[in-house]
């Protein structure tokens, strides 16, 4: 039946992506729910929550509240929490399925809010019947909006800070008749938009997508340079230390590890990186209004990527054959951006291994005679990579036998007519596997199982 | 600036007739702290209304609702075991403006019914405060699909909108676990304990005194294997109400089979817990000997009591206790409490004139406050609760918050026993108990 879950349960709602993206920025963040949406947000879908505090509140809302529309409650009680709180940047006010259906007007809502209580307030117009990642994308349009407006101007002066909309007035201005972007410009600091605990194939994520950002971009800055100078590297280290540290960009993960204070920066970064599909409405936004280039990539860690690699290998049929003869049909299951970097990197290591054997094979003419070790055999199969999800699918970036599910019943159709030989996936999906005999390589996702298949580090991945 | 608290004595001479705001969850913002998971989602932690649901044997779950409202389920049911229990139906936006969601129920079941391996005998339909609102008439949709599948089909509510009304969701869904019971005959000699989820500790002195009193035969829906053996429940000749959001559940039984009932509370002091024995046997009629367990409890006490007089602790609720009455007996034994977290109501308030005789300064503060969000730990030695143990990470802890019930003398002896084990551990400071 068409909509019936029968085997997986549900995933990660749109209000837990919008509250995951404006976690870390001081805020008050007002769940408007009866108490349940904010616990599952809270217990269930925000692993930070038991080491990094964050105020996040529900309001409470009763059955006469909301039959008789009793929005002044609401306010009056945010008024309260605003000023027990203190110290915060602004408030947001995220949507459930009980104003949805007594029909709340949200932004006139965050308007009187915002009226009472002399802080910027955000409505977030999520419904709790989407998944997190459009929730994710609404809190940060609604972000860049606001920031656009001015309408966080105050909070930033308040922390001794000048930025959001003048420079994104400048810089629209300048932008207008200016010159395409020099690829080859140096790159000073780097957005990533999408990164959140729920888009992550580790919850040390936020920090290996940085650190591996940063590496990334400071090798193609000294590239760029040579290209543009013509300059070859010093042979004293100090020097290559040096030019290396002067080529290393800022990068901010937008959504974690993030403060307020660096928000601005949303306008001012040379380009961005999307990481997941909750990141791509607002790098394409912030591309044609402010002309930040953007690609889109999940950096996947080497290690793991061989790790995997290797497993997928090993699964490859038929099992007796030579490594070369195999084959495998693999299906990665994760959110789309994820999976597309995984395919990649997989396929990379595949080619590279294949080229690797080859010229293993060969030997080197006229050397025949001479004894020599048995040469390392690098993992190799032919594969054929698919990439599903029950998130968002981006079209654009999509290869074709590429699937985004709308419900349990076509993902259990897709998987018995393809037939695939290994699936990388969150290990709750396994539920609804019981009939498969394939080899099931673990890839969890917090946005789908949450802390029961969690995995607190990449290494664990290994 | 600083969280909300209020002094013991400062409570009890306010009163029951004028409880600060602080502890009125419509008076603000409810705050999402890790120690209020408890409060602030009722199926999130332990027995929520969909686990609890299923304690009825032989049954499985559908639950109608927003995706939002079943995420829990994925880590619970994971985790404890129900997994193959329940079923969801999403909702869509369209459903809630069409209402098309509820008659696709009996397609739902009837699949069910083909999927689902042991067959359950019953279905538990929950809906939750969507279709509250949307004013369901959940009990004729139930009959249409009982009508068209060959199974009982239950109606259920997870409303937690209703949460401060006369039948929030944990009371209403212990009145749907017993709604099915019918009493076709009495049987003197057996009795129901109605009020947890899961099964009391099996060397529980009730269980023993009752045997001792004469009932052979003692009920407990989460013993239940059948759906056969939990009819049986309903020839018992009274129902123990051993939790107050039981009380409801058992008034129904009363006017629809006349089944009596009384209540027992969860005390710690053993002086109490002898004397609510006595009365309990002079109620029923029947004899209560626990002398030899209360000498022995009182002879436990005292030893603690010397061992750790002075010894400071923080309790929370989210433990097996009313940690206002265990804060009582732990000042009475010479220990000191600084410090409660816990909600409270009016029911809290006999207990909490007896803590104002014994420690009047001892502050209460409530998780829900918006202002807890400034809460800086207090130096405790140890805490009791899930919840203190996040307030105070410092300290020892003893969560005392297993599934299986702690009652009476033994339940008495057990936390003792593990805060001794928690205190004399320098190194583990978790009694996971």
């Amino acid at each position: 039946m068409k909509g019936l879950y029968r085997y997986l349960s549900p995933f990660s709602p749109d209000q837990s992506g919008a509250v995951a993206v404006l976690y870390e920025l001081g805020g008050i963040i007002v769940i408007l729910d009866a108490g349940g949406c904010a616990g599952n947000i809270c217990g269930f879908d925000e692993p930070r929550w038991g080491h990094k505090q964050s105020a996040v509140y529900s309001a409470g809302i009763r059955d006469l509240d909301a039959i008789l529309g009793r929005d002044e409650r609401t306010i009056d009680k945010v008024g309260g929490a605003v000023e027990a709180v203190g110290n915060a940047n602004f408030i947001a006010l995220i949507g459930t399925p009980v104003p949805a259906v007594v029909g709340t007007d949200l932004k006139a809502l965050a308007r009187m809010c915002e009226k009472k209580s002399g802080l910027p307030t955000l409505p977030i117009e999520t419904y709790g019947m989407e998944y997190y990642d459009k929730g994710a994308e609404l809190s940060y349009m609604t972000l860049i909006k606001a920031l656009e407006k001015g309408a966080l101007d105050a909070s930033y002066e308040k922390l001794g800070l000048h930025l959001s909309s003048r420079v994104a007035a400048e810089k629209a201005a300048a932008l207008k008749g200016a010159a395409p972007v020099d690829p080859r410009a140096h790159v000073a600091s780097v957005g990533v938009l999408g990164a959140t605990p729920l888009d992550l194939l580790s919850l040390d994520g936020a920090e290996l997508i940085r650190q591996r950002v940063e590496t990334k971009q400071t090798q193609q800055n000294l590239l760029h340079m040579r290209l543009r100078t013509g300059e070859i590297t010093s042979p004293f280290r100090h020097v290559v230390q040096k030019t290396y540290e002067d080529n290393k960009p800022d990068v901010y993960v937008f959504g974690m590890d993030c403060g307020f204070d660096q928000l601005g920066h949303l306008f001012t970064v040379d380009r961005n990186v999307v990481v997941s599909p909750a990141g791509l409405k607002p790098a394409k936004y912030l591309e044609q209004k402010y002309g930040i280039p953007y690609e889109v990539s999940y950096p996947i860690g080497h290690e793991l990527a061989v790790s995997l690699h290797r497993r997928v290998c090993e699964a490859a049929q038929p099992a007796d054959a030579e490594p070369a003869a195999r084959s495998a049909k693999v299906l990665i299951l994760h959110q789309q951006v994820a999976g597309n970097s995984l395919r990649e990197s997989l396929e990379s290591i595949n080619d590279a291994n294949r080229t690797l054997n080859a010229l293993d094979s060969m030997g080197v003419p006229g050397t025949e005679d001479i004894p020599r070790p048995e040469p390392e055999v690098h993992p190799e199969a032919e594969l054929s990579i698919s990439v599903g999800t029950f998130f968002e699918q981006e079209k654009s970036i999509a290869r074709e036998g590429d699937r985004k599910f709308t419900g349990e019943d076509e993902f259990l159709d897709y998987l018995k007519a393809e037939q695939f030989d290994v699936i990388l996936g969150d290990p709750m999906y396994r539920m609804a596997l019981k009939w498969w005999d394939g080899t099931f390589l673990p890839l969890p996702q917090y946005s789908v199982s949450g802390e029961a298949h969690e995995a607190l580090t990449e290494a664990e991945l290994l | 600036m600083k969280p909300f608290s209020i002094s013991v004595k400062e409570l009890v001479a306010l009163g029951a007739d004028h409880i600060p705001e602080e502890f009125i969850p419509a008076c603000h913002l409810i705050y999402s702290s890790p120690a209020t998971l408890f409060y602030n989602s009722p199926g999130a932690v332990g027995f929520g209304v969909k686990r609890a649901a299923l304690v009825l044997p032989e049954s499985a779950m559908l639950l109608v609702a927003p995706n939002a409202c079943g995420r829990n389920s994925t880590v619970m049911s994971t985790e404890e075991g129900y997994a193959d229990r329940m079923f969801y139906l999403p909702m869509s936006e369209t459903d809630l403006v069409t209402g098309r969601h509820l008659s696709r129920i009996p397609e739902a079941i009837h699949e069910i019914m083909e999927v689902a391996d042991p067959k359950p005998k019953a279905i538990v339909i929950c809906i939750t405060c969507v279709d509250a609102l949307l004013g369901t008439d959940l009990p004729r949709i139930c009959r249409k699909a009982e009508e068209e599948n060959d199974v009982l089909v239950i109606p259920s509510y997870m409303y937690a909108i209703e949460r401060e009304g006369k039948k929030p969701p944990m009371v209403a869904i212990r009145e749907t676990l017993y709604s099915l019971l019918e009493r076709p005959s009495v049987d003197p000699r057996a009795v129901n304990l109605l009020g947890f989820f899961s099964e009391l500790d099996p060397d529980s002195d009730l269980l023993a005194l009752l045997k001792g009193a004469g009932i052979r035969t003692v009920n407990q829906i989460s013993a239940m294997k059948t759906l056969d053996d939990y009819y049986e429940m309903g020839k018992a000749n009274f129902n123990i109400v051993l939790h107050p959001e039981s009380v409801y559940a058992a008034g129904t039984l009363q006017k629809r089979l006349n089944m009596p009932f009384l209540e027992l509370h969860r005390l710690y002091d053993p002086d109490r817990i002898h004397n609510q024995y006595r009365l309990f046997g002079s109620a029923v009629g029947v004899t209560m000997d626990d002398e030899a367990m209360y000498e022995r409890c009182i002879a436990k006490r005292n030893a603690f009591a010397e061992k750790y007089k002075g010894t400071s602790v923080a309790i929370g609720e989210m433990c097996n206790a009313n940690p206002y009455e265990l804060a009582t007996f732990l000042c009475r034994m010479g220990l000191t409490v600084p410090s409660v977290f816990s909600n409270l109501t009016e029911y809290d308030f006999p207990f909490l004139k007896q803590l104002a005789e014994v420690s009047p300064e001892t502050r209460v503060y409530t998780g829900i406050s918006p202002s807890m969000v400034h809460y800086e730990e207090e130096t405790v030695d140890l805490t009791i609760g899930k919840d203190a143990a996040v307030y105070c990470p410092s300290a020892r802890h003893v969560l005392w918050n297993s599934e299986k019930q702690p009652f009476g003398y033994t339940a008495v002896e057990g936390l003792l026993e593990a805060m001794d084990a928690a205190l004399s551990e320098p190194e583990d400071k978790e009694a996971d108990a």
